[in-house]
């Protein structure tokens, strides 16, 4: 899976979550991905309360969320990658990259599927990633209800198995 | 937003733009605090690392040798004060200059350290917060929004906006150098320009009051300072300690020095940051509108006070920012502890010139040259202390008359003036008890075989030092209820005047100048009086006659401190012409932040009257010419009187009626102040300086061939009189006043 695609798909999925969570946003999104794209490899970090010294006032309170959903995002789509490469240990870049829009639900239906592959999280692994989705937003001091909105919205695109 | 609520009743709210801000005050302390910190530990470095003895030691060793040779009870042992001086050059000389040149580099050192952090910290804020230009090209709008609030707040070169697309919380930062200036905005807020576009309004509009209040470089140069003072001072002192040469005595010093130091450089720094965001919102306020989101962004911040160190926060509360908008009348008042670090300022700063100057100048080349010597000694011994000290009543007269007048528009009687005089000279005083490092004076004493020369020493000290801090208090006090008086008087005038700097001004200008003057002539007074009390004790040649001596103690220092009232009642009764200049419907065009249109509603004070006072003044010094009168042709009204003149020599007629005319200025100020109601003791000095001239004349006339007589021999001795007579019989008059008028108010009073 290319840079160019997984960041093509991180940016589709927080543009869809944005859009239902956050439209106000909306006009930021596009500039505010792309930043965020460039600067993938350096951590999206909190903001601590002395940095504001200097500034309006002690204003903590987090009313961005278009960075918040790239980063959740971008965890959703490294573990998805991941997995994929497990699963499809000798198969091209494509067929992973396939794989991945698969298990997000970004494959249209009439494309055609590899039947033999399996396209959706277990439970377990479900489970591993709202953790991991959880650990992220604790660390960007999101406030919980944002968290559980963000997370909900994110997972709820997400192909799950049902047994 | 637009008014307060003052007795029920809607007042516009006051302008603090139109005087000088805390910010620059509290940035001036700041400045003074790091300049003396640094010097201060740089002289401790230098006892820790210099090979030769403890600078301490030599003063020791230097006053020990002193007081062997002198015996307090007999001043005929007092060595001669060149040879003295020149034995001190010599001994503490070296030391003095090796201390010099440490303290200045490391002056040097910080100020450069922090011009250098000043200078670079915008890039490497830039840089650190990965800010990027927030271009018109991918957001149109709201960088045409930002333009237009640029225009609105007046900023005459518009800044450079930068943004952080990925910062998730709501702020903005103002901050740059000189002449390059730059206002940050969080990806948060610019999304809040779409959300909640009142709010957006409101941060970015008190970011640029930041600009407009000119306070950019006053906050990040004291970020500077404070970054530069840690690496320069605070980290070389502290690893000093572990070097070997460090004992304890050095040890000790470094630590109390250090404390203080780093205490009065963090508070003051602290007190810059948070002042400037008061004006920052009172400016922002006044362009957001009352319908503007301000006070609702306010509110939603969190309060500091639930913070582990509230005191200790680099904002102010929430809270107390909301007051402050509905409410200038804080801004316009100096607090406190503003007048108390004035003072410490002044004590510090003193101490430190006049070390470097001893250590720079004080050579034993000099202690041969007696005009130099006894220039720089005047300088170092009295010229930098009142310097500073009429500085620091420059600076906190601008909070007393700033609060005179706010409290006065409001309706309110001043009574701050007397609070923040005794904060300024407490401030002082605790500046110089913080520098009370050991004394060599008191411990050499110890080490002398004469404790009755040590207590005598120590008593003479202490009676010193208590008179010294009671002229201090007294005077701090009456000089700044004279600023108050003079803001009173000249209320009325400058209210409707384009500004009320030339009012400000003139009596900053006339408060520390007639301090330094009255200082001066109460210095010659009682050195005069302590030398002539031991003359007899000193192989001086010939003792001047008592009544001699004193009459040209009272003569000078009272014609020096007459100089210094002409302004001090001159001033604040010249408003008077002005005001009747002044029309009844006149609108005032500075006084408040909406622009106040309707003519304002003073309160009612009573009238000044200085046509009385000339009056007053003038009948007094009629009657004593009238006595004059009487006295010269005595031999035709009362010969027997005229036999008892005779009988005496001149100079006893000239003191005598000295003495009467001193004692007829007293009464003229007296008269007037108790008569006159509103600043009844200036009007009583202006009654004791117009008899003290009619009298001057009448004396020259009739009895000018009894000797010297002149202007000032007369006004002189009628200085000393009249300046207490007037006080206090003003004090006694406004007691009675209130005293009188307080049933009279219960009984109309329902």
């Amino acid at each position: 899976m290319t840079d160019a695609t997984q960041h093509q798909l991180i940016s589709d999925i927080a543009h869809e979550v944005i859009t239902e969570i956050a439209p106000g946003e909306l006009p930021l999104f596009r500039v505010t991905s792309k930043t965020y794209l460039d600067n993938l490899n350096k951590e999206l970090k909190p903001r601590k309360p002395t940095d504001q010294m200097l500034g309006f006032g002690l204003d903590t309170a987090i009313t961005f969320l278009t960075p918040v959903v790239l980063a959740l995002t971008t965890e959703v789509v490294k573990l998805l990658a991941e997995k994929a490469k497990e699963t499809l240990k000798e198969a091209s870049a494509e067929l992973v990259s396939k794989f991945v829009k698969a298990m997000v639900r970004r494959i249209s239906p009439t494309e055609e599927r590899d039947e033999k592959t399996p396209l959706a999280l277990s439970r377990e692994e479900l489970a591993q990633l709202h953790r991991l989705m959880f650990e992220t937003a604790k660390q960007l001091r999101l406030p919980n209800d944002k968290t559980e909105l963000l997370v909900n919205a994110i997972v709820g695109r997400l192909a799950v198995a049902n047994s | 937003m637009a008014a307060h609520v003052s007795g029920g009743i809607r007042t516009p709210r006051l302008n603090p733009f139109a005087f000088p801000s805390d910010t620059s005050f509290r940035f001036a302390l700041l400045i003074v605090f790091v300049v003396c910190g640094s010097l201060s530990l740089y002289g401790e470095l230098w006892s820790v690392f210099s090979s030769d003895q403890p600078f301490e030691k030599a003063w020791l060793e230097w006053w020990s040798q002193w007081f062997r040779k002198f015996n307090i009870h007999d001043l005929s042992t007092l060595p001669d004060a060149r040879n003295l001086l020149e034995d001190l050059a010599q001994s503490v000389q070296p030391f003095y200059r090796g201390v010099a040149r440490w303290k200045i580099s490391g002056v040097v050192l910080t100020l450069t350290l922090a011009t250098a952090i000043y200078w670079f910290m915008p890039a490497w804020r830039i840089r650190r917060k990965r800010l990027q230009p927030l271009s018109p090209q991918d957001q149109p709008d709201v960088t045409a929004y930002l333009e237009h609030l640029c225009r609105k707040a007046g900023l005459s070169s518009v800044p450079t906006f930068l943004w952080n697309p990925l910062e998730l919380v709501s702020g903005a930062t103002a901050f740059g150098r000189l002449g390059r200036y730059y206002v940050s905005l969080t990806g948060g807020l610019v999304a809040t320009f779409y959300t909640d576009q009142p709010a957006f309004r409101a941060v970015v509009l008190h970011e640029l009051a930041h600009l407009r209040n000119a306070d950019v470089n006053m906050t990040w140069f004291t970020v500077a300072l404070w970054w530069a003072f840690v690496v320069t001072a605070i980290l070389p002192s502290v690893a000093s300690l572990l070097w070997p040469g460090a004992n304890w005595d050095v040890t000790y010093a470094m630590i109390r020095v250090g404390a203080v130091s780093t205490a009065l450089v963090w508070l003051a720094g602290i007190a810059v940051l948070r002042i400037r965001e008061f004006y920052a919102d009172v400016h922002a306020s006044v362009w957001d509108g009352p319908s503007g989101g301000l006070r609702r962004v306010l509110a939603a911040l969190p309060s500091v006070k639930g913070s582990r160190w509230p005191g200790m926060s680099f904002h102010p509360d929430p809270s107390e920012r909301r007051q402050t908008l509905e409410d200038t009348y804080r801004l316009l008042r100096l607090g406190f502890w503003d007048a108390f670090g004035a003072g410490l300022a002044a004590a510090v700063i003193v101490k430190s010139v006049q070390f470097l100057l001893m250590g720079l100048f004080f050579t034993p080349e000099l202690t041969r040259q007696p005009v130099y010597l006894l220039s720089f000694l005047g300088v170092v011994g009295f010229g930098v202390p009142l310097f500073f000290l009429s500085l620091s009543v420059g600076a906190v007269g601008i909070g007393v008359w700033r609060g005179a007048y706010a409290a006065l528009v409001r309706g309110q009687a001043p009574h701050e003036a007397g609070r923040l005089g005794f904060a300024l000279a407490l401030g002082v005083l605790a500046g110089e008890l913080l520098l009370l490092a050991p004394i060599p004076f008191i411990q050499s004493g110890s080490t002398m075989a004469d404790p009755s020369t040590t207590a005598g020493s120590i008593l003479l000290l202490g009676s010193l030092t208590a008179l010294g801090i009671t002229f201090l208090f007294a005077t701090l006090l009456l000089m700044f209820k004279w600023v108050a008086a003079a803001a009173s008087a000249w209320l009325e005038v400058v209210l409707y005047r384009r500004s009320p700097s030339p009012a400000l001004t003139i009596s900053l200008v006339v408060a520390s100048g007639s301090m330094t003057v009255w200082t001066v002539g109460m210095v010659l007074l009682i050195s005069g009086l302590i030398v002539y009390s031991v003359w007899h004790r000193l192989t001086l040649p010939e003792m001047p006659s008592p009544v001699a001596f004193v009459s040209y103690l009272i003569t000078v220092p009272g014609s020096v401190i007459y100089v210094t009232l002409i302004g001090l009642w001159g001033f604040p009764l010249a408003a008077s012409f002005w005001r009747g200049k002044v029309g009844s419907e006149a609108k005032s065009t500075w006084a408040f932040l909406e622009g106040e249109s309707a003519p304002l509603a003073l309160p009612d004070q009573a009238p000044m009257r200085p046509g009385l006072a000339l009056i007053i003044g003038f009948a007094a010094g009629l009657l004593f010419c009238t006595l004059l009168v009487l006295l010269r042709y005595n031999a035709y009204i009362a010969p027997g009187l005229g036999r008892l003149i005779r009988s005496v020599d001149g100079l006893t007629v000239v003191l005598v009626l000295n003495s009467l005319s001193a004692l007829m200025q007293a009464s003229a100020a007296a008269i007037a102040a108790a008569w006159i109601g509103r600043l009844g003791a200036l009007h009583g000095l202006c009654s004791a300086s117009v008899a003290g001239y009619v009298i001057t004349v009448g004396s020259m006339l009739f009895f000018a061939d009894y000797g010297v007589i002149n202007f000032f021999m007369v006004v002189g001795p009628g200085t000393f009189l009249a300046l207490p007579a007037a006080l206090v019989v003003s004090a006694l008059a406004g007691w009675i006043r209130r005293t009188r008028s307080q049933p009279q108010a219960e009984v109309s009073s329902p």
